[in-house]
């Protein structure tokens, strides 16, 4: 009866503990880093807070990085260039959302300078570059090809004469599909831009700036 | 037949090009002793140098490779093997998968001796999971130079397993072919005497290398008192690899089922095995040794043999016990719509895979599970809020991909995301 009851009992707690460190496990999925890594990942997700930088992003890369299977002191590494590159972005873009902070920083890990950032500053409340920038990140990766100058050049262009998140949506579907089918990056970029419908696409706002 | 020192040295620094561009391309070149007795024929000298170089390359879709090895006899190289395969492989569905594979080979005992052959064979694989298979062939073989006078028929099927770092294959395939077979003492054995066809003289039995024919004068020879002779013999062999850090270790052994007039007796069971240590990233020592049993179509005798030598490589071959090699499944759709109530439903299409799962910063990165709904449909509603989303999926616990038909950025992983823009 004695060891009926002591095996119970040790059942119990063994069923707690399991639950208790699920528990845990699920409340910080970055426990499971190393605990000299985690002091340094959370030192910079604090920093990242009281810099007012979007931190559940910086939060997120490192979590990124534990289940993608990283090892420590990588992570590390990559989360703080993320840090610095939220910086640099936010640096460029002004007073913009998160949203697209963290764009931003991708945009500069794809290779894109923070001056060029920069020609995507937002002019006008409301307006987001997010679209733009995403889509330029992926035209200049190596998947695509497309030369990062030209590519900047001709996306700020677009950006500064007012094109919408649609216009930069369907040169990028376009640029794709003819790349896909063969044609050179370069010449692909050229002649969707060229293709694009000729019309004022600069939004009102800049327009009144312009006249006043 | 002897190939120019020099000329056997360019083929091998170009098999032995450094990698280029793709990392499925891999190359080597062994080189060392190679002791080998055949059984009291002398058709092999006993002791020589040999180098062995080999290339290949695998992409998704197929495989290339070349291989050969030439030996150092009495001051000669004198080619011993050669071999030019492709194969070209189905997608993958539900785990099954077709290959059609092509052979085109040269083999010599010594300067008297050779064959060629071809060969093409059909293979349905099976992929249970990641870690077992199976599969089931068959296919046809024309020697030349050989007393066969018919297509070799070809039957094979196997299963292999992985267990641990060790992969164990399984294996039996038969052989079917006619050959021209000496009448023994009146019509007895091989030549029953309502099949006698007349004798071919000095001509000996299949698989002690005898005097090379070409087939197409082969047939004439036939005369009274010999015949034609369809010979089965099946061969079921077991085989081992194992990668225990810098070793690597193979086995095989393996057992010749048939009629005693068709099996030599030292070809009825034979074992072999190799040690490769690598003792850079490479290059190797490698030690092996064993009996090798006669290719009866082709006229190859058994043998015993020892070897000892070095291999330098470019990327480690691929495991060669394996007959099925995991080729990454390609997602061919991937979609986000929205389920009401700040969820989105995603929606895969990929085919012959037994999980698809999706993380991204959504779920913190975690893994969820995706649900199938159809032959290659995929589906999982998840809770999302509206802006910018990274999102990866893999497919068998594979690799985390972006999904096709997103904008794609680098994680900063040496990998890539997909980026969703989620409006409300």
């Amino acid at each position: 009866m004695k060891w009926r009851l002591f095996g119970s009992a040790t059942l119990l707690v063994g069923t707690l503990v399991q639950a208790a460190a699920a528990q845990d496990s699920q409340a910080e999925p970055l426990s499971s880093l190393e605990q000299r890594f985690r002091v340094q990942i959370e030192s910079l997700i604090d920093s990242a807070r009281q810099a007012g930088l979007p931190w559940a992003a910086v939060r997120s890369k490192a979590l990124e990085g534990v289940n993608k299977k990283v090892d420590g002191a990588r992570i590390v590494a990559v989360v703080r260039q993320y840090y610095a590159n939220l910086m640099k972005s936010r640096e460029a873009l002004g007073n913009v959302g998160p949203g697209e902070i963290e764009t931003g920083a991708s945009v500069l890990t794809a290779g894109v300078r923070p001056e060029d950032l920069a020609l995507f500053r937002p002019t006008t409340a409301g307006r987001s570059p997010t679209r733009a920038l995403v889509y330029l990140a992926d035209l200049i990766s190596a998947k695509h090809g497309v030369p990062r100058d030209d590519a900047v050049a001709a996306f700020a262009k677009l950006w500064k004469d007012g094109a919408g998140d649609s216009d930069f949506d369907g040169l990028w579907r376009g640029i794709d599909q003819d790349i896909l089918s063969g044609v050179n990056p370069k010449a692909a970029l050229q002649n969707r831009v060229r293709s694009l419908p000729v019309r004022s696409m600069r939004p009102p706002t800049d327009v009144e700036n312009l006249h006043s | 037949m002897s190939v120019p020192k020099a000329r056997l040295l360019a083929i091998s620094a170009v098999l032995l090009t450094p990698q280029f561009a793709v990392a499925q391309v891999a190359s080597r070149l062994e080189a060392g002793a190679f002791i080998t007795d055949a059984s009291g024929q002398a058709a092999v000298p006993v002791s020589i140098w040999r180098v062995a170089p080999a290339a290949g390359f695998r992409g998704s879709h197929g495989s290339v490779s070349a291989s050969g090895s030439a030996w150092l006899q009495n001051q000669n190289w004198q080619l011993v093997d050669g071999n030019i395969g492709g194969t070209l492989v189905a997608p993958t569905v539900y785990g099954v998968r077709a290959e059609l594979i092509g052979n085109a080979s040269r083999a010599f005992d010594d300067r008297s001796l050779g064959s060629d052959q071809l060969d093409v064979q059909t293979r349905i694989n099976v992929q249970f999971n990641k870690k077992s298979g199976a599969w089931l062939g068959g296919g046809v073989a024309r020697p030349w130079r050989v007393m066969v006078v018919s297509a070799v028929d070809l039957l094979s099927g196997g299963a292999w397993v992985d267990v641990g770092t060790a992969t164990i294959t399984t294996n039996v395939t038969s052989f079917g072919f006619t050959k021209i077979a000496e009448s023994d003492n009146g019509g007895v054995g091989l030549c029953p005497t309502t099949a006698s066809l007349g004798s071919i003289g000095s001509i000996g039995s299949i698989g002690i290398g005898a005097a090379a024919s070409p087939m197409a004068e082969t047939a004439p020879l036939v005369s009274a008192g010999n015949c034609m002779h369809r010979s089965t013999v099946t061969d079921a062999t077991v085989a081992g690899r194992w990668n225990l850090d810098r070793f690597e270790l193979a086995g095989e052994a393996g057992h010749r089922m048939g009629r005693a007039d068709d099996v030599m007796h030292d070809s009825r069971n034979w074992a072999s095995g190799t040690v490769t240590m690598w003792v850079a990233p490479r290059a190797a020592i490698v030690a092996g040794g064993g009996r090798q049993p006669s290719s009866p179509a082709r006229g190859i005798p058994s043998r015993t043999f020892g070897t000892l030598g070095m291999v330098i490589s470019y990327l480690t071959p691929t495991r060669s016990s394996v007959p099925v090699t995991s080729v990454t499944a390609m997602v061919r759709a991937f979609s986000a719509s929205p389920a009401g109530d700040g969820m989105q439903k995603f929606t895969v299409r990929v085919g012959g895979v037994e999980s698809v799962e999706v993380a991204g910063d959504f779920s913190d990165w975690g893994a969820l599970t995706m649900v199938r709904r159809g032959r290659d449909l995929w589906e999982l509603s998840v809770p999302i809020s509206s802006g910018v989303h990274q999102v990866n999926i893999r497919t068998d616990g594979g690799r985390w991909v972006a999904p096709p038909g997103l904008p794609s950025m680098k994680d900063m992983f040496n990998g890539e995301v997909g980026v969703l823009i989620i409006r409300f």
